[in-house]
């Protein structure tokens, strides 16, 4: 099974309805969509709602699946249309305080398991300083538009290629580049604007 | 170059979606101007910075979320697998809506829905034990009371004589096909019960007698006139007893916390409902399970069990109605002694003691004959069934498609008789240890005889310490972090 590329299980999915296949590609990409996820909702508990939905929809809608995309395009984009769908259904909520799976913040409902033992862990205080840093960073993408920061996250972060960006958002190739450019350019006033080049 | 207009060229370069030519332009202009040279740093600069966001996932949380969504998966297969196929359950559907006519409005969402959300777990034996829990409804207060006195239900089971009932049930596996389906029609007296099992998906009848008294368990195959007998031992019947005597379980049973239903019309009588979803109510071996007991408001007695859920970790689903119960009949000897005179008995095996030993010895024999395999759950429920499965796909192996392994000339009946009943003491001892909350947790759908370095089963022996049986059936005390290391191996 592990030796099977991506779309491979997912035709022994659509056509075995193979939930070993489906557990592969949970596997191969559970890590790496969970935190696609989180960075683009920034929060973690809402980020796994919208994981599981990603790929309950995965599953649910496998038939729907094309051939000429790879999985890994399919998959991004039910995710980043659900997210982009829950960020937009938030935005005509009440604004509530982050939640993060970062250390130091307070969570509302559960901690995520293992912080416990790195609170527990002697260089947890170094950990913590360095989250610090991190939740200034996670603040300022957060607060890029969202048709910026799918994008921008799409490519730091995830690594993805433009010409897979643009077919994840089903955008021109064009518009993937110069919205890279717009929200690196956001990124670099709000650096300089709240002084955390120093912090490097 | 205008230097003042190469900001957004620099960005470019640096997120690399500069064209070949311009790339080229800049870089030699790069060369020679500091201004921009500074101006780059300070970009990369940023956009090392950037990099410094790493959301942090533990590996536990991990296996959790991972767990949660083949759970979810699974569910979702079982509703396509139901939808696109099985009379049978349509048949239970359509009796479920038939049930749910007169249910007050405030009952509770269908059971099979619920499970799925809570994701619970049940097994289908689990529905003969509670079927026998109802069995003790003796001493009727007729009328004289206008509901039905859920309290006093422990306290009118003392002396139950006799009677039967009827169960259908449907199992199926993660991959949405059959483990198996069956009716059974039950009946029950003092010292024993009889079960006629018939599997229509073999179109195959079994007709099992267990005698408390007798300390006997006969199975009887009539088409092939041949039965195969398990003597119990003592500490056997007294498990067993326990297990499945109804007067013993309606008091297990009316100790978890339910909700009342209301009223609704089953077989054009009044009945009122309660449904047992404690979470604790995980006795006889399966981990959790939704109950919905129907008892005539001018009988007391009951007359519709629903159980769904499902064994094993979610590898089987399990749908039970059991109905038509008729208390106090026609106690008939013949129904209870079976009259085996035309009968050869192809088996006799002994029961063995619950314990360690006996469990390796079962793993080990179910793993001799399927390459390493070792039995996807260990709920009570799916031992017979799985292990009939297990037989079948050998002989269809073996000898192709035609007809069932009991009809071959050689078949191995003490092998297989031998096989069933150290199964079930498997389930038992599991069953034991998980309703005394000793953690244990069983890996057969993962784990196989080669898998020297994993976890099949593991259980708490004392607060700090666990035991481990491996996938190799050797036996490891470990400390939780070591078995959180082990565990996590499984996810690998």
């Amino acid at each position: 099974m592990t030796n099977y590329s991506d779309e491979h299980l997912m035709s022994s999915l659509i056509e075995e309805r193979d939930l070993g296949a489906f557990e592969e590609l949970l596997t191969r990409y559970e890590k790496r969509l969970l935190i696609y996820i989180i960075r683009l909702v920034g929060d973690y508990h809402r980020a796994q709602d919208l994981f599981q939905e990603t790929f309950y929809r995965i599953y649910k809608h496998r038939k729907s699946f094309n051939p000429d995309l790879r999985f890994s395009t399919w998959a991004y984009r039910i995710a980043t249309n659900l997210c982009i769908n829950e960020l937009k259904r938030k935005k005509h909520e009440l604004e509530l305080p982050i939640e993060d799976i970062s250390l130091g913040k307070v969570y509302s409902h559960r901690p995520p398991k293992g912080v416990n033992k790195m609170l527990s862990n002697p260089s947890a205080e170094g950990k913590l300083i360095k989250k610090d840093l991190e939740d200034k960073i996670r603040d300022l993408v957060k607060s890029l538009p969202e048709k910026l920061r799918s994008i921008f996250i799409l490519s730091k972060y995830q690594g993805l290629s433009n010409q897979e960006i643009a077919q994840i958002l089903e955008m021109p190739l064009g518009t993937v580049k110069s919205r890279l450019r717009q929200g690196f350019k956001l990124l670099l006033e709000l650096i300089e604007k709240r002084g955390l080049i120093d912090e490097l | 170059m205008n230097c003042n207009k190469t900001e957004d060229q620099l960005i470019d370069y640096l997120l690399n979606i500069l064209n070949q030519e311009d790339r080229g332009e800049l870089e030699s202009h790069l060369g020679s101007c500091l201004k921009c040279q500074q101006k780059l740093e300070s970009f990369k600069k940023a956009w090392t910075l950037l990099e410094k966001w790493k959301p942090f996932i533990s590996p536990s949380d991990l296996r959790q979320i991972k767990q949660e969504a083949m759970d979810n998966i699974r569910a979702q297969n079982l509703i396509e697998e139901k939808s696109s196929k099985e009379s049978f359950i349509s048949t239970i559907e359509s009796e479920k809506r038939k049930a749910q006519i007169g249910r007050q409005k405030t009952s509770k969402v269908l059971i099979w829905k619920t499970i799925i959300n809570n994701k619970i777990i049940a097994s289908a034996t689990a529905a003969a034990i509670v079927i026998g829990i109802l069995l003790g409804v003796n001493f009727i207060n007729k009328l004289s009371v206008p509901g039905v006195v859920w309290g006093q239900l422990v306290e009118r089971i003392e002396n139950i004589d006799f009677y039967t009932y009827r169960t259908r049930s449907i199992s199926l596996d993660i991959h949405g096909t059959f483990v198996g389906q069956q009716t059974s029609h039950f009946y029950v007296w003092k010292d024993g019960f009889r079960m006629d099992r018939h599997f229509p998906w073999i179109n195959y009848d079994i007709i099992q007698y267990t005698s408390w008294l007798d300390k006997t368990f006969i199975s009887v195959h009539p088409e092939i006139k041949k039965y195969t007998r398990t003597l119990l031992t003592d500490e056997y019947i007294n498990r067993m007893h326990f297990r499945e005597d109804p007067r013993l379980s309606i008091k297990m049973f009316m100790s978890y916390n339910y909700t009342k239903l209301g009223r609704k019309i089953v077989d054009g009588q009044e009945a009122e409902g309660i449904e047992i979803n404690d979470p604790k109510f995980g006795k006889f071996g399966f981990e959790g399970c939704i109950a919905q007991i129907w008892v005539n408001v001018d009988t007391n007695l009951p007359v519709l069990l629903e159980l769904e859920g499902t064994s094993g970790h979610g590898i089987v689903e399990t749908k039970v109605i059991s109905e038509n119960f008729k208390w106090n009949g026609e106690y008939d000897e013949s129904i209870v002694e079976p009259d085996l005179s035309e009968y050869s008995l192809v088996a006799e095996v002994e029961s063995i003691p619950v314990n360690e030993e006996s469990v390796v010895l079962a793993l080990h024999k179910f793993s001799e004959l399927v390459n390493g395999k070792y039995p996807s759950s260990l709920a009570n429920s799916s031992a017979t069934v799985e292990i009939i499965m297990t037989y079948l796909k050998i002989h269809k192996e073996k000898m192709g498609t035609g007809f069932l392994f009991w009809q071959e000339e050689d078949f191995d009946w003490e092998g297989y008789t031998a096989l069933h009943s150290l199964l079930n003491t498997t389930c038992t001892f599991y069953a034991e240890l998980f309703n005394t909350d000793k953690e244990i947790v069983y890996h057969g759908e993962k784990v196989t005889a080669d898998d020297s370095d994993l976890p099949l089963m593991r259980w708490k022996i004392t607060d700090d310490k666990y035991r481990v049986l491996f996938g190799d059936l050797s036996v490891e005390d470990v400390s939780e972090e070591q078995l959180t290391e082990l565990e996590e191996a499984l996810n690998r």
